[in-house]
């Protein structure tokens, strides 16, 4: 089956087809083929889902045309991931994909902000920076430090919101955040409403850009790993984890099992923590404070582990390519099994607080969204899982040992709230079932790859040997060097997939980063979920969403 | 172990000594104000991301704010004295951050949780302003990525400590003019 598909993709693109990895395929496209190409992958070979749209800035590079393009997909039946490269000069300009994908919008706003790629269909606004913003931060010779003050608020508000005089109009603009409880950082909705019901709502987003894909072009892979921690902050772990897997893979590295365990473990903890304050700050938004004050401490709980292993309770930083940073401390495994009991039994309370009762469920059944819209905003984990679609990266691609462990993959079918509410509290008791039978096999062995080029020797041998006292140095100095090449890596992170887009030219520092951040098309979405719902609805959707704008602004 | 008794005992102790020791009573009476602001501090929290998420768990830590004296979180500029920045502040952020500083009424202060907020932290960047004393005027900063709850208790004490003593503010930093050479 997969030959016939492969078959029918190199009949259409000849030998610009090639495949670069297994599930991950590579297309050369040029400007002019570029719409039927792309025309023909999602309505003859089913790549209904746009992952990511990343740029990249050859000026560094002696190519021919300056910018390059590319466009991933992703075939959810086959589990293929395409991506289609395309070059292009400052002065050409590129077809927008919106009329195929909706959830393009916000991508093609990003590639004009960042790169200034223009579009056959008129000029773009800017998304992350502010309007006042001169020149676009991730060409290569843009200066990192050149800081532009912003004179005047970006003002969001159409003219009706100004006029004050007059008979008083039918709807009237509310104004939410950046700075709101409800927003748990800083984005912006602008809603208009009639009476009480939702009749628009604008987004605005970038009010924590913080140039994270800028700052890693002057990075050694492995000091990106504390900045990747703040990307999604609830759950730390599995960003890290998500970079070090894209970079291993990039390296053809096997790492030791007994660091894929403990990656396991920590991915599932800093999971179950994520969903644990979008469902608590949830519970808080819909008039049930208790229910945050719960679940937080319960998260308690799993911070102290982390502290005992890192030392660190929110910005972990446990992983390092090649491994973990350490290995568990003695005692620990044990805590932790007592701590998944007692978390399993406080669930249990859960259930009895808010899914069965009828307020909760009063509150929570709106804002639906079905799961053709989903796909075609591009939403991933436990939102596309809300709308009945079964895609979870653990089991279709299981990486680690997640093929070796026994957990299901819980399922909505209406895409509203309440099966938002129900799929994430569920996944959190799936994910401690993982958790205890990692521990209960848990594989001897070192934490990190013995390999003087990628991990640090023993610090007790440092001291004593000449040889490890010169690899110590050398690693620090020159970092790890993966090889020339490109990937996109996928693990499943809390709020659907995490992608890492890699570009090495072989040197110490990666030459593009891009993170395809799971919340960015479904924050997209919000106005169309919540159009026609009232205001608390709109509330309860949006930390049902749990939109985290660390990895929303990037 | 202090009871409630025993501070009470002492702080009246305390007043004894201030009244005897002071000569005006415009003395005292300033005194009073300011031993009443530095006890009634309610707090305006403006985070924008990973420190404001620490910010929140402080309420559920076993620490309890309330013996601070700033238990009240209110989301109101106008209702507050006390803002804590909690999180990372961009270029696109600053002119809101003003505005809201601008709306609280006088007397009030200003505390930077994070390294981001006092410095920019991690991020050098064209994006991030470095550190929040350049758009309003900060009292007290507190290091940390982000800051443990008790790093804040601490903090909290020292703007107190401050307030009690009518410290004066710190200006904002300008920003320099670059060298010409
Ligand atoms: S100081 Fe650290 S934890 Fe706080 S906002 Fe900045 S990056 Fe996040």
């Amino acid at each position: 089956m997969a030959n016939e598909f492969f078959q029918k993709l190199k009949n259409y693109f000849g030998n610009q087809f090639s495949e670069l990895r297994p599930h991950e395929l590579v297309v050369k496209s040029s400007l002019e083929s570029l719409s039927d190409h792309l025309k023909f992958l999602k309505n003859d070979c089913q790549f209904v889902l746009l992952l990511d749209i990343c740029g990249v800035d050859n000026k560094e590079r002696d190519f021919s045309k300056r910018f390059e393009v590319n466009y991933h997909f992703l075939n959810l039946e086959k589990h293929l991931r395409i991506r289609v490269k395309v070059f292009l000069d400052e002065t050409e300009r590129l077809p927008s994909v919106v009329s195929l994908w909706k959830g393009a919008e916000w991508f093609e706003r990003e590639l004009w902000d960042m790169f200034g790629v223009s579009f056959e269909d008129g000029p773009r606004e800017r998304l992350l920076n502010h309007h006042e913003f001169q020149g676009h931060p991730l060409r290569k010779d843009f200066d990192i430090e050149n800081r532009q003050k912003l004179s005047t608020p970006v003002n969001l508000a159409p003219e009706s919101y100004k006029k004050l005089k007059g008979p008083p109009p039918e709807s009237y603009w509310l104004n939410i955040g950046p700075s709101h409880p409800i927003t748990k950082g800083s984005l912006r909705i602008m809603v208009e409403l009639e009476g009480e019901k939702i009749k628009d709502a604008l987004l605005e987003v970038g009010y924590l850009h913080r140039g994270f894909e800028k700052l890693c072009e002057g990075l050694k892979y492995n000091q990106i790993i504390p900045h990747t921690d703040r990307l999604n902050y609830c759950s730390a772990a599995l960003n890290n984890i998500g970079w070090c897997k894209a970079i291993e893979d990039l390296m053809d590295l096997e790492i030791p099992e007994r660091a894929k365990a403990l990656r396991m473990v920590f991915g599932e903890l800093s999971r179950v923590v994520d969903h644990f304050i979008s469902i608590g700050s949830m519970a808080e938004d819909l008039g049930a404070p208790t229910g945050l004050w719960f679940f937080l401490e319960q998260r308690e709980k799993i911070c102290r582990l982390f502290e005992k292993y890192c030392g660190a309770r929110v910005s972990l930083s446990l992983t390092r390519i090649g491994g973990m940073s350490q290995d568990l401390p003695i005692g620990w495994a044990n805590e932790c099994l007592n701590v998944v009991k007692s978390l399993k039994k406080s669930l249990e309370d859960v259930s009895k607080m808010f899914s069965q009762l009828p307020w909760w469920m009063d509150k929570t059944r709106v804002c639906a969204i079905t799961a053709k819209d989903a796909l075609a905003w591009g939403f991933t984990g436990p939102c596309l899982r809300a709308c009945g679609i079964n895609y979870d990266l653990r089991k279709v691609n299981p990486y680690y040992f997640y093929d070796d462990v026994e957990f299901e993959i819980p399922l909505g079918s209406n895409g509203d709230v309440y099966d938002r509410y129900l799929v994430r509290s569920e996944e959190i008791k799936q994910s401690l079932k993982i958790v205890t039978q990692v521990l209960d096999y848990l594989p001897p062995g070192p934490h990190i790859v013995e390999d003087e080029r990628i991990a640090l020797p023993e610090k007790s041998l440092v001291h004593k040997r000449g040889e490890a006292f010169n690899q110590h140095n050398d690693l620090i100095k020159y970092g790890v060097r993966p090889p020339v090449g490109e990937i996109y890596s996928a693990t499943e992170g809390a709020n659907g997939e995490l992608g890492f887009y890699v570009q090495s030219i072989g040197e110490e520092t990666p030459y593009r980063v891009k993170v395809r951040p799971p919340c960015f098309p479904i924050f997209q979405a919000y106005p169309e979920v919540v159009k026609g719902s009232s205001l608390s609805d709109a509330y309860a959707t949006l930390t049902s969403m749990n939109i985290i704008p660390g990895e929303l602004d990037r | 172990m202090t009871g409630p008794q025993d501070f009470i005992q002492q702080e009246e102790d305390f007043l004894l000594e201030k009244l005897v020791m002071t000569t005006k009573a415009s003395g005292l009476i300033d005194w009073l104000k300011r031993w009443g602001q530095s006890n009634s501090l309610w707090t305006l929290p403006f985070g924008s991301s990973c420190c404001a998420l620490e910010f929140i768990l402080l309420g559920a830590s076993q620490k309890k704010l309330d013996d601070m004296g700033c238990d009240i979180v209110r989301h109101s500029p106008e209702r507050s004295d006390l803002m804590i920045i909690a999180g990372t502040i961009t270029e696109k952020q600053a002119p809101i951050l003003k505005s809201v500083y601008d709306k609280m009424l006088s007397p009030k202060w200003v505390l930077a949780m994070g390294s981001c907020a006092s410095s920019g932290g991690l991020y050098r960047t064209y994006s991030v302003v470095q550190g929040a004393s350049r758009e309003v005027p900060v009292d007290v900063y507190i290091p940390g990525c982000p800051p443990t709850s008790d790093a804040v208790i601490e903090g909290l004490k020292l703007i107190k400590e401050r307030i009690l003593k009518g410290a004066k503010k710190t200006p904002v930093i300008k920003k320099k003019p670059p060298l010409n050479l």
